[in-house]
């Protein structure tokens, strides 16, 4: 979280800085830092911050359902494989989980539903209520249930190395471009000093940093945006 | 069959009478603006510039509802193929086809839940495959009609297991196809920004060979 404000801060900063060196104007050149800082800030971060808790939720759901199917195979019984998979899971879920101590197992396994929220994990509550009425062999049970959320993982881990590679791809094109303005201003130096006072041409150069910001922007809301099946209640979850 | 641009319009869940307004406005606005720029720069050229560039703003306001119509298409069966994943969890749980059906019902979009709805219906009154070919036709897409044949045969051959590994077969070829199709369509969205710098470092470009050359200009008149 710390990290992102700090890389927020310093493109804002690059981006006020090329605005000056480019314009000579302070006060367009803190309008673009400003502008760049609240619309990381208030746009784009919110972004980033659903998509981490969303993939990390689907993460620990992924790892939820996979141990409880494994632990209730080997005890049989709901109780000792809640026990067994509770104990693997990380900090913030056996705190939450603590908190259920009143209810019973079914009723704990329940009101996970609220906390995960996909529809793979109602499936998987199906399917645990079907084999404690019928009984059967759960690994069979839940054969396609494990290969459909391995399948989502498998999506959500190759969607962030291409999202990743994307934003460093664009963020390097993007430098270039920004580069070919700053060389421009020092190479035509006698031409720029008569131009850099001219309304058009700060006008024009601030339209093309807000491009650039509306870039980011566009391209966060693209990588971000999961197609996980019930993920919707997320935000209210958080 | 043709439908009306009404029908079209309220099929994607737009408003139509929102819609109309918008496009009233857009030749409204046309004709002012053409009209004033003959009005202030008594040239003819300026009204016909004004006039191509709003034609093409309606051409292109008009022609967003194919692609609508397609992208809407491509989330229904996107939606349905997910949602056929929980159909072969339930099946595989014991359930039968019909209950199946029913069991996807809290998990389907709208579309699709009226898809299946009307499916149920007419498999009420009709055991033939006739409920699943209607079904398919709904998605427009061939591989939703294969998959509903083998459903049928499943019901058919009285949901034994052998049909069922054939429609489990068949499913998971056009998972894994729908899965790779998912990602590449995901990098396709992104790499649809590469272009966006350049389009910067273009603007840039030409905003410095402007003013540049309005220096030149300058000097010229002086000269």
């Amino acid at each position: 979280m710390n990290n992102k404000l700090f890389v927020f801060i310093f493109i804002s900063l690059v981006v006020g800085i090329i605005a000056y060196v480019s314009l000579e104007n302070i006060i367009v050149s803190v309008s673009i830092f400003a502008l760049y800082l609240i619309c990381l800030i208030l746009i784009v971060l919110p972004k980033i911050k659903k998509y981490d808790l969303e993939k990390n939720r689907y993460h620990e759901c992924y790892h939820f359902i996979n141990n409880f199917i494994i632990s209730l195979s080997i005890k049989k019984s709901i109780s000792g494989a809640l026990e067994t998979t509770v104990g693997s899971m990380n900090s913030e879920f056996v705190d939450m989980f603590s908190g259920l101590e009143n209810m019973s197992e079914n009723e704990k396994l329940e009101y996970l539903s609220s906390y995960f929220g996909f529809y793979d994990y109602s499936l998987f509550l199906q399917i645990i209520f079907i084999w404690q009425e019928e009984g059967g062999d759960i690994i069979t049970m839940s054969k396609y249930l494990i290969s459909n959320i391995r399948h989502n993982e498998e999506y959500l881990s190759k969607t962030e190395t291409i999202n990743k590679r994307k934003y460093v791809e664009i963020g390097i094109l993007w430098s270039i471009s920004l580069l070919i303005l700053i060389v421009l201003r020092f190479a035509l130096n006698d031409f720029y000093n008569r131009v850099k006072g001219q309304l058009m041409f700060i006008i024009s150069i601030s339209l093309v940093l807000a491009f650039a910001l509306f870039t980011i922007i566009l391209l966060v809301q693209k990588g971000t945006a999961l197609a996980l099946k019930g993920s919707s209640n997320h935000e209210k979850v958080a | 069959m043709k439908r009306s641009l009404k029908e079209r319009i309220t099929a994607l869940g737009l408003s139509y009478q929102k819609e109309m307004l918008f496009l009233i406005l857009i030749i409204v606005l046309t004709l002012g603006l053409a009209f004033t720029s003959y009005f202030f720069l008594k040239q003819i050229y300026a009204p016909i510039f004004v006039l191509v560039g709003g034609i093409l703003l309606i051409y292109f306001y008009l022609s967003r509802y194919s692609s609508l119509e397609k992208r809407n298409e491509r989330n229904h069966v996107d939606e349905l193929i997910s949602l056929l994943s929980y159909f072969e969890i339930f099946i595989s749980n014991g359930n039968n086809v019909y209950t199946s059906f029913k069991m996807l019902l809290p998990y389907a979009g709208i579309y699709v839940q009226d898809a299946i709805n009307s499916m149920l219906m007419q498999i009420d009154v009709d055991k033939t495959i006739g409920p699943y070919i209607n079904f398919a036709t709904k998605f427009n897409n061939r591989i939703i009609e294969s998959l509903m044949l083998s459903i049928y045969q499943m019901v058919d051959n009285g949901e034994n297991s052998i049909e069922l590994s054939e429609f489990n077969i068949l499913f998971n070829n056009i998972k894994e196809k729908h899965f790779d199709e998912m990602i590449d369509s995901h990098k396709k969205g992104l790499d649809f920004f590469n272009s966006f710098p350049l389009i910067g470092a273009g603007a840039i470009t030409i905003v410095l060979s402007l003013s540049i050359v309005s220096i030149i200009g300058d000097y010229i008149n002086v000269i």
